[in-house]
C-alpha cells in the first residue's frame, strides 16, 4: 500500500480519510480530524462533495469506500409512463439527482421512481415506512426489472443491487449496506427526518436520492432537514390538479350510531373520571406537551393511574361499541358485490372483527406470505373484505378496492387523506365509496369533524 | 432489559441515579420467588394467561414497576411457540375460503361458516375456533422458560436497570484500575465484538482510561450506539475497580445527564466470567528469568500499546537495567488461541516498539518467518529466558 496516497474507506456510517498529508486531508471539504485514528472522517452523505472536489482538483486518491459500479437496468414492463411521471424524473434528474417529489397518493409513485432507478442506472435501494410496503416495493421492483430483487427488514436480511428495507432495518443495518447503493429512494420521505431514522440518510455515500411522498409537510417542522438528507422539494403536483383524470370519482358518507344505554353509561362514566383529572391538574391535552404530561401523572399517582385507565375505557367503548358492529354487518350485507377495505384505530378490534365476521386480517404480526395471499385473493375476488388497522395506511395498492368502512381512526389529517387515496385507483368507471362510523354522543362526532378538514373532502 | 415505562431514576442535578433495589430485601426475595413460581407453573399456558396472572399477582399500577420489570426479565428467558390442532394459517384460509364464498351468494352464517370449516379440516368447531388466531402473541404457549435462582433475578434487575440507561447514552468513559493483561484482553475482545471505538489514555501506573463510541459520534452526539454500550456493560462487571462515566440523553425531550457506575455500586455480571486467569507456566516463566538474567528487569505489569486499530497487550516488559531499553514481550503456549500470524502482522506494520512473541510450536507458525525475525521466537516445551534476552539485545 502506498502511504503517500490518499485514500478513502467507508467506516460505520463514515468515510475515512488516511494517507496524504494531513493539510491537503484538512483542504477536503465536511471532514473533520478524528484523533482516534489519527486521519479525517466524513459523514457518509458528503462523499459525494468530497469525490467531486478531489475530481475537480485532480488529486489522485484510491477509493476503497465505495463498493458499487454502473449497473445498467433493463425496463421489463411494457407500462408507458403518464406525463407527469416522466416530468418528474427529467426534473430530478436536472437536479442532479437530488430532490423530494410530491404527488398525491395513487398518481404512480411507485412507477415514477422506476424510471428514476433506470435513469441512474446505480444499484438502488428503496427504503420505505411499513412491511406491506416493503413487500410491494418487492413485488413491483421485480415486474419491473425481472431478476433478484434484496430484502431487509420483516426477517428478511438479503441485499442484492436491488433491494428495499424498511426505515427501521436501514438505520439498523446502516454499518452494511452504507457505501453499497449509489441511489437512495425513500418512499412516504416524511418519516425520514428525525434523530434515528434520519442517521441512515446521513451515513449512506449515495450520491444519488429520491424523497417521495404526498405529504412533505411535518406537525415539527422538520421539513426543513429534506435538503441536507435527500435533497431540496424539486416536483410537486397536488390533488386537485390530477383527480379525474387519474383518479376515481368518489363519495363521503357518515353513518351514526347509538352506544347502548349501558355503554353510554359507561362511557359517561369513564369520560367523567378522566376529565376530572384532566381539569383538576390543569392539563392542556391540545399543547404538545400536554399529553406526556398526562402519561407522566398517571405514572406517579394512583388518581393519574384511574383517569390513564378511564381514558382507555372510554376508547374502547367507542372503537367497538355494539351498534358500530351491527352498523358494519348492515354494511357488509349491503355490499355483497364489491371489494371491501375495513379500518380500526387498534389491532384488538381488527382481530374481534375478524372472529366475528371471519374475515381476513392484516396487521403487523401477519407473515409475509399470508398477507401476500391475502392481498392476491382480495386482487382476484377470492376474498372480498379485508380489516385492517394503520398498517394499509400508506400507500399499499390494492386497485379493486371501491369501498372504504372507517370505524375507528385517529382525528390526523393525513391519516385520512391516505385511507382515502387507497380508494382512489382508477379502475374501469368504479366510483368509490368511503364510509365513517361515528358513534354519537362520544368524542368521535368532534375527531370526524377535524378529520374531513382537508382539500379532498370538500 | 427493561422497556421504558419500567425503568425507575432520580436525579440528582445533571446526574441520573437509578433506583438500584436492594437484593437482600426479604420481600423482594418474595415477590422474585413468587414470580418464578409463576412461570415454572405456567408451562402449557397462554402468555395472555400469563400475563393476566402477573397482573393479578403483583398488579399493574405505576407503584409496582419493580414487579413489572422482574416480570419482564423473566419473560426475556421465555419461548412461546403456537399450539393447535393444525397451522392458524390453515386453519384461517380454509375459514376465509369458505365464508367469502356464502357472503358473495348471500348466505353468511357464522356458526355453519366455521363448521364447514371444521368438517373439511376434520378438526372439532372448538379447535377450529381455538386454532384461528393461535399464532398471535398473546395466545402462544408458554413451552419453556430457562430457570434461575430468585436472587439470580435480583442482581439481574440492577444490571438491566444500569443497562437501559446505557440505551440512551451517546458515549461513555471508561476507567479500569489495576487488572492483569487477560482481563484487558478479555475487555477489548468485547469491545471490538460490539463493535464500538475505543480511544484509549493511561489514566495512573496501572489504570488506563477508555472512551468508547461510535463512528458517527464524531459529528453529532447520537444513541445509535446505545444498544452496543448496554450489551458491552456486563463485560465490565467483571472488573475489580472501575469507574463508567455516560452522557445521557434522557426522555422526550433528550436533556443531557449524566450516568455513573463505580465498582462500588456491586453490580454483578450475569455472564459467565472466564477469567483473567494467570497459568502457571507464566509464572514459572518469569521466576526463572528473574533468576538466570541480571541484566534485564522482567515487570508483568499491565502495559495497554495502541497497534493500528487495535490494541495489545503485552504479558511482560523487559527492560535493561542500564540502558533503560524497553522491549515487549507475548507468550503464546497451550492456554491461547489467538492468530498469531494475524497479531504479528499487525504489530510488525503499526507498533514503533520493540517486541518479541515467543510462540509454541504447537501453533505451526511459517517456519521461514521465524527463521529470520528477531521478533519471533518458537519454543518447544517451555520458553528460555536466555533464547529471548538474545533476540531482545539485537532488537535495541
Amino acid at each position: 500500500m502506498d502511504d503517500a496516497s490518499l485514500r478513502l474507506t467507508f467506516d460505520g456510517g463514515t468515510v475515512v480519510i488516511m494517507g496524504g498529508t494531513p493539510a491537503l486531508r484538512a483542504s477536503l471539504p465536511h471532514v473533520t480530524a478524528d484523533p482516534r485514528i489519527g486521519g479525517e472522517r466524513a459523514q457518509g452523505r458528503d462523499y459525494r462533495a468530497i469525490v467531486e472536489f478531489l475530481r475537480a482538483q485532480k488529486i489522485a486518491y484510491t477509493d476503497e469506500a465505495r463498493a458499487w459500479g454502473e449497473t445498467k437496468w433493463t425496463l421489463k414492463s411494457e407500462r408507458s409512463p403518464y406525463p407527469h411521471q416522466v416530468e418528474a424524473v427529467k426534473v430530478w434528474w436536472k437536479q442532479r439527482g437530488r430532490g423530494v417529489v410530491v404527488l398525491p397518493t395513487g398518481t404512480g409513485k411507485t412507477f415514477m421512481a422506476i424510471l428514476a432507478i433506470a435513469q441512474t442506472a446505480r444499484p438502488a435501494l428503496v427504503i420505505t415506512p411499513t412491511i406491506d410496503l416493503l413487500h410491494q416495493w418487492h413485488g413491483e421492483l421485480e415486474v419491473a426489472f425481472g431478476g433478484p430483487v434484496g430484502l431487509l427488514g420483516g426477517g428478511h436480511y438479503d441485499l442484492q443491487p436491488l433491494t428495499v428495507s424498511t426505515y427501521d432495518s436501514a438505520y439498523i443495518h446502516l454499518d452494511r449496506w452504507g457505501n453499497r447503493y449509489g441511489l437512495l429512494v425513500f418512499d412516504e420521505c416524511h418519516h425520514l427526518p428525525g434523530p434515528t431514522y434520519s442517521l441512515a440518510a446521513i451515513g449512506s455515500l449515495a450520491p444519488f436520492r429520491l424523497g417521495l411522498t404526498a405529504t412533505p409537510e411535518r406537525g415539527d417542522g422538520q421539513e426543513n432537514a429534506y435538503p441536507g438528507l435527500i435533497g431540496p422539494i424539486v416536483y410537486r403536483k397536488e390533488i386537485t390538479e390530477l383527480s379525474g383524470e387519474f383518479l376515481a370519482g368518489y363519495r363521503a358518507i357518515t353513518e351514526f350510531v347509538h352506544l347502548t344505554p349501558d355503554e353510554q353509561a359507561r362511557y359517561d362514566a369513564a369520560r367523567l373520571t378522566y376529565r376530572h383529572f384532566i381539569d383538576s391538574r390543569g392539563i392542556q391535552l391540545g399543547g404538545p406537551q400536554g399529553w406526556q404530561r398526562f402519561i407522566g401523572e398517571a405514572s406517579r399517582s394512583k388518581e393519574g393511574w384511574e383517569a390513564f385507565q378511564a381514558y382507555r375505557e372510554y376508547k374502547r367503548l367507542e372503537r367497538a361499541a355494539t351498534g358500530k358492529l351491527a352498523k358494519l354487518e348492515e354494511l357488509l350485507a349491503r355490499h355483497t358485490r364489491d371489494r371491501i377495505i375495513v379500518f380500526t384505530a387498534d389491532n384488538a378490534t381488527v382481530y374481534q372483527i375478524a372472529r366475528k365476521f371471519l374475515a381476513p386480517p392484516i396487521t403487523h404480526q401477519t407473515k409475509s406470505k399470508e398477507r401476500k395471499q391475502i392481498l392476491e385473493r382480495f386482487h382476484s375476488g377470492e376474498y372480498s373484505i379485508v380489516v385492517t388497522s394503520q398498517v394499509l395506511n400508506e400507500g399499499v395498492d390494492v386497485p379493486e378496492a371501491n369501498v372504504g368502512i372507517v370505524l375507528s381512526g385517529t382525528s390526523t389529517i393525513r391519516e385520512n387523506v391516505q385511507r382515502l387515496g387507497r380508494l382512489l385507483r382508477k379502475k374501469g368507471d368504479k366510483q368509490a365509496i368511503l364510509y365513517e362510523v361515528v358513534a354519537l354522543g362520544t368524542m368521535e362526532t368532534f375527531s370526524s369533524e377535524r378529520r374531513r378538514q382537508h382539500l379532498a373532502f370538500q | 432489559m427493561l422497556s421504558n415505562n419500567l425503568v425507575r431514576v432520580k436525579f440528582a442535578r445533571e446526574r441520573l441515579v437509578p433506583h438500584y433495589i436492594d437484593e437482600n430485601d426479604p420481600a423482594l426475595q418474595d415477590v422474585a420467588k413468587l414470580l418464578l413460581k409463576l412461570f415454572r407453573e405456567s408451562i402449557g399456558r397462554t402468555r395472555g394467561e400469563l400475563e393476566e396472572e402477573i397482573i393479578a399477582e403483583v398488579g399493574d399500577t405505576p407503584a409496582q414497576v419493580v414487579e413489572q420489570g422482574l416480570a419482564k426479565l423473566l419473560d426475556d428467558r421465555c419461548d412461546f411457540a403456537v399450539d393447535s390442532g393444525k397451522p392458524p394459517d390453515e386453519i384461517r384460509e380454509k375459514i376465509f375460503m369458505i365464508s367469502a364464498a356464502r357472503r358473495a351468494a348471500g348466505t353468511f352464517d357464522r356458526a355453519e361458516v366455521l363448521a364447514a370449516a371444521a368438517q373439511e379440516l376434520e378438526l372439532t368447531i372448538e379447535q377450529v375456533e381455538l386454532g384461528l388466531f393461535a399464532d398471535l402473541k398473546v395466545e402462544q404457549r408458554l413451552m419453556k422458560f430457562d430457570d434461575f435462582t430468585a436472587e439470580q433475578l435480583l442482581r439481574r434487575y440492577n444490571v438491566a436497570l444500569a443497562q437501559s440507561i446505557l440505551l440512551r447514552s451517546t458515549g461513555m468513559t471508561v476507567t479500569i484500575e489495576g487488572e492483569t493483561p487477560a482481563r484487558f484482553r478479555q475487555v477489548f475482545r468485547a469491545i471490538k465484538f460490539h463493535r464500538l471505538i475505543c480511544e484509549i489514555i493511561q489514566a495512573g501506573p496501572k489504570a488506563y482510561t477508555f472512551r468508547l463510541d461510535g463512528p458517527m459520534s464524531l459529528f453529532s452526539s447520537t444513541q445509535k450506539y446505545g444498544v452496543q454500550l448496554a450489551n458491552f456493560l456486563p463485560n465490565l462487571l467483571h472488573c475489580k475497580k472501575f469507574e463508567l462515566k455516560a452522557e445521557v440523553r434522557w426522555g422526550a425531550q433528550r436533556k443531557e445527564k449524566t450516568f455513573v457506575l463505580t465498582a462500588g455500586d456491586g453490580l454483578k455480571s450475569h455472564l459467565v466470567d472466564h477469567g483473567d486467569y494467570v497459568p502457571k507456566e507464566l509464572e514459572m516463566f518469569a521466576q526463572l528469568f528473574r533468576g538466570k538474567i541480571k541484566d534485564w528487569d522482567l515487570s508483568g505489569e499491565t502495559t495497554v500499546l495502541p497497534a493500528g486499530k487495535s490494541f495489545w497487550m503485552p504479558d511482560f516488559v523487559l527492560e535493561h537495567r542500564k540502558k533503560k531499553e524497553r522491549v515487549y514481550l507475548e507468550i503464546f503456549g497451550f492456554w491461547r488461541r489467538t492468530d498469531v500470524e494475524k497479531l504479528y502482522g499487525n504489530l510488525k506494520a503499526n507498533l514503533a516498539e520493540p517486541f518479541i512473541l515467543a510462540v509454541s510450536e504447537s501453533f505451526n507458525i511459517d517456519e521461514e518467518t521465524a527463521k529470520l525475525s528477531d521478533d519471533i521466537y518458537v519454543f518447544k516445551r517451555s520458553p528460555l529466558p536466555a533464547e529471548i534476552v538474545e533476540r531482545a539485545e539485537r532488537l535495541v
